[in-house]
């Protein structure tokens, strides 16, 4: 009786179980359960994206990547990515199967699940591990890292294109940054952006993405319809871009070191700081080699913002590829921010007031340069060394100018004598000596027009002055060589007024100049044209006589023009770097000349302060000390008449 | 029980505390390189991210002396004073000064970032210097018996810390009593050098069993104790016979 109880019991027992899995398997996926029995059957799984994917199998209960043969697998990725609605397959990863092993072929693609896969055998079987899709493609190009750029998407096999920046807003450049694994938008640029244009199609516009889309391609847009050029192509700055930085230096190669993260600039630990570290920044400024690197009295400190500790290995050769921590209260414990100044660095040497380094980045354009208002002086204690330095090369360039200025003097004296000679000009010469005034009332009344007159004052061209340089070159060279006795006297002339005006405010000088030069390009005036053109040009050694009567040269001219041409070729290719150079010249030169019209001077530096840049401060000292430089007194003299008739234009 | 392991742990906790915080001293040798164990030359930590040395200033306040990382082949000198050129890092952490001197006497402290921990060992350094061998100078050319006469000065110089002069005659020390014996000591410190130089000035009463006895100073050291050589002195017998011609 307990016997048949017992089986009973175990009976029931059996049947409970029987009842349990049978349950439990119809409660799973039918395809899942046919799956786990032959494991045969692939799954393609989407990345987080929608665009990207990977094909995967269940294998002893692990889901490993699928090997396919080689056809299929092309035939397979193209398929899936269009029927994804993502543009063809754009890049493929794989890793080759050993020869001979089995992969699957002639698969049917069926939403997210390959079927009817056959087994083969084959030798050029791979293990397809990631496909992405061409509407994942994306890049940004144009910046100093792979997490700032013009946007550029790419399409149908060909070629990148770029995005248009009309309606293009932090949402969609969100879009763009997670893609990249570049955190998130900071600020978009578009037209007259900091990034260079692109080339090649633009193939979306007015884009109205939410942020939350898995690429452009995802978001409403008009596409082939747009009406851009490349002058617009969009461009995003994501918080995960890294950038490095020098400030609070005399220039963008020497100061504290900042690294930017999520539009914030951080220090990095000086307990982490070496040789290696300091080349490798220097090295992605385009700093040169560091120079000093240590032991900064007094220390920089900390912004008030992340802290970096950087761990680099001899394989390394930039600081994103060092391992890097963010932070670490430990790694920084009692360390301070530091700093470096690179080869490349005008100002070594230069303790720098905080103004100075104000003024001088904040004209730094670009988006990561602007920000760089140096909050604590320099700490270089060579102050005076320098200031030994600075009144030694002042004391040298006042030699120069002087002997200059004497060789001028005798210079004019002769001038004038051919001058008085050839009779043509009827102003009154009361004083021979006085050069300066002479010449100024000289000029006056020869060229003065009404025309130059209303040429204004306009900064903004300065920016422009190399292009203005090239497209003149061949006029200049006519000039130059061209030596008439008549034009001597209209050289030096001319010259000692513009000399005046030079050493007075160089400022004035470049900015007038760019005036003028603009004006030539319209066809106005030939002698103005060609004068402002020669200033830049940097040689002038060959070239038939021209006909215009200020073109002519004195041979003494020439060597000017090589200096100027050297130094404004400096200047072009340096660009911003030259902005630091305090105008020290400048004030050498007021001290030399007679200053004629106190208020002239006055309403100059106006101007001049209403945004010249440091190349023309630059350049301007550098001819000024040149009183021979004949062949530009087109310009000159109608500087001078601009400036006289018109005192008070522009201002 | 439970208070027991409570107080346990507490002393554990203070040992290791201690252990860590504890100052080490070490004394180096004036003019040669002083080596300033680290973690009182422990075995590195295996997870070591770097390794820091710097010293604590007169105002409390520390400077770097150099940094070594785990996985740099040099460490980095961050100091910018006269350490500069002086210090250097062993392979056991271990922070090698050159050229030891006095201004060295200050508390140094190893940094050892490791793993998620940050460990400080300050160790205390002595620089110790013995004495030039010490000289019997402005001796005295006769003595007179029984007169309190200044035998002459025993200086021992350029010591750290200052050594102590003790006299001796026929290598007896000589102990003052104030009447006939007057021992006058003195130090002086070289404020260039801050070390320390030792004179002591003997007054002695001679008596006649002090004929051809030798006077002798000894200047006692940490590092040696060192004794001049000896001296005689003629002593001026007015009363008595004089000397015996062989002695």
């Amino acid at each position: 009786m307990n016997l048949v109880k017992l089986i009973l019991i175990l009976q029931t027992l059996q049947s409970c179980q029987a009842y349990k899995d049978d349950s439990s398997q119809t409660g799973k996926n039918a395809s899942q359960l046919e799956l786990d029995k032959n494991q045969t059957e692939p799954y393609i799984t989407l990345q987080s994206n929608a665009c990207s994917w990977s094909p995967r199998i269940l294998r002893d209960e692990i889901w490993t990547s699928v090997t396919f043969t080689a056809e299929s697998r092309d035939q397979l990725a193209h398929q899936i990515c269009m029927e994804l609605g993502c543009g063809g397959v754009y890049s493929l990863t794989e890793t080759n199967a050993p020869p001979n092993s089995t992969c699957l072929t002639n698969c049917t693609y069926h939403e997210y699940r390959l079927q009817n896969c056959f087994h083969v055998v084959r030798i050029n079987c791979a293990m397809v591990s990631d496909v992405i899709c061409e509407h994942q493609a994306v890049r940004l190009a144009g910046g100093e890292h792979r997490c700032a750029g013009r946007v550029e998407l790419w399409r149908e096999g060909q070629q990148w294109g770029t995005v248009c920046d009309d309606e293009w807003d932090v949402g969609d450049a969100d879009v763009v940054c997670a893609q990249l694994d570049c955190g998130y938008a900071l600020s978009v640029t578009g037209q007259g952006g900091a990034f260079p244009q692109g080339k090649d199609p633009i193939y979306l516009d007015e884009l109205k993405c939410t942020g939350k889309e898995g690429n452009l391609w995802q978001c409403p847009a008009s596409g082939e319809s747009h009406d851009c050029g490349h002058k617009e192509d969009a461009g995003v700055v994501c918080s995960e871009l890294k950038a490095v930085r020098l400030t609070g230096g005399v220039d963008r190669c020497s100061g504290k070191v900042e690294i930017h993260r999520n539009g914030s600039w951080g220090t990095v630990c000086d307990t982490c700081w070496g040789k290696e570290e300091a080349s490798m920044v220097c090295s992605m400024l385009g700093c040169g080699e560091p120079v000093h690197f240590l032991a900064f009295i007094p220390p920089f400190t900390h912004n008030n913002s992340t802290l970096w500790y950087y761990q680099c290995f001899p394989n390394h050769t930039d600081l994103w590829q060092c391992k890097e921590f963010a932070n670490k209260t430990l790694l920084c414990a009692d360390s301070k921010a530091a700093g470096l100044i690179c080869s490349g660095s005008h100002g070594r040497y230069l303790p720098v007031t905080t103004e100075t380094a104000t003024t001088v980045l904040s004209r730094t354009p670009g988006p990561v340069t602007t920000a760089s208002v140096s909050n604590d002086g320099f700490p270089f204690s060579m102050s005076l060394e320098l200031l030994g330095c600075i009144s030694l090369s002042f004391l040298l360039l006042m030699a120069l100018v002087t002997n200059t200025l004497l060789c001028c003097h005798y210079r004019r004296r002769d001038a004038l004598l051919v001058q008085q000679r050839h009779a043509n000009l009827q102003t009154p010469t009361e004083h021979h000596d006085n050069d300066y005034r002479d010449s100024v009332n000289l000029i006056k009344v020869t060229t003065s027009s009404p025309t130059e007159n209303d040429v204004p004052s306009n900064p903004r061209y300065q920016w422009t002055q190399s292009s203005v340089d090239s497209t003149s070159v061949d006029t200049d060279y006519e000039q130059c060589d061209l030596s008439t006795e008549a034009a001597v006297h209209m050289t030096t002339f001319q010259n000692s007024i513009r000399y005046k005006q030079d050493t007075r405010n160089p400022f004035m000088r470049a900015t007038a100049l760019d005036s003028l030069s603009e004006e030539a390009h319209a066809g106005d005036n030939h002698n103005i044209f060609i004068g402002g053109i020669v200033d830049q040009d940097p040689g002038c050694n060959i070239g038939p006589p021209s006909v215009d009567s200020f073109d002519s040269s004195s041979t003494s001219s020439e060597e000017c023009y090589e200096n100027t041409g050297k130094d404004v070729e400096d200047l072009l290719t340096s660009e911003g770097m030259d902005q630091w150079q305090p105008p020290v010249t400048h004030n050498a030169n007021n001290h030399l000349t007679p200053s004629r019209n106190p208020d002239q001077t006055h309403s100059n530096d106006q101007g001049v302060a209403d945004g010249n840049s440091g190349d023309y401060e630059e350049e301007g000292h550098l001819n000024s000390p040149d009183p021979n430089q004949s062949s530009s007194e087109g310009d000159y003299d109608d500087i001078a008449n601009y400036l006289d008739s018109n005192p008070e234009q522009g201002y | 029980m439970d208070s027991t392991a409570r107080f346990l742990l507490s002393l554990v906790t203070a040992a290791t505390f201690l252990q860590v915080r504890s100052t080490v001293t070490v004394i180096g040798l004036y003019g040669e390189t002083i080596e300033v164990p680290c973690n009182n030359g422990a075995a590195k930590p295996k997870d070591l991210i770097f390794t820091k040395w710097k010293y604590e200033m007169d105002d409390g306040t520390y400077r770097d002396l150099l940094v070594k990382q785990a996985h740099k082949e040099e460490a980095q000198i961050q100091a910018m004073d006269g350490y500069k050129d002086r210090v250097s890092i062993a392979a056991n952490s271990s922070l090698m000064i050159q050229g030891g001197s006095l201004v060295d006497q200050r508390t140094f402290t190893c940094m050892v970032v490791y793993g998620s921990n940050l460990d400080e060992h300050p160790v205390d350094v002595l620089v110790h210097k013995k004495p030039l061998p010490p000289q019997i100078k402005d001796k005295a050319k006769e003595l007179e018996n029984g007169k309190l006469t200044s035998l002459g000065v025993c200086m021992a110089a350029d010591a750290n810390p200052a050594a102590v002069i003790m006299w001796s005659k026929n290598g007896k020390q000589l102990v003052a009593d104030g009447k006939t014996i007057i021992i006058t000591p003195s130090v002086k410190m070289d404020p260039s050098t801050g070390l320390s130089s030792t004179t002591s000035v003997l007054q002695y009463t001679v008596v006649k069993s002090d004929v051809g006895a030798k006077f002798t100073c000894t200047a006692e050291h940490s590092l040696e104790t060192q004794v001049s050589s000896p001296e005689t002195f003629i002593i001026h017998c007015e009363w008595s016979t004089p000397p015996p011609g062989g002695l």
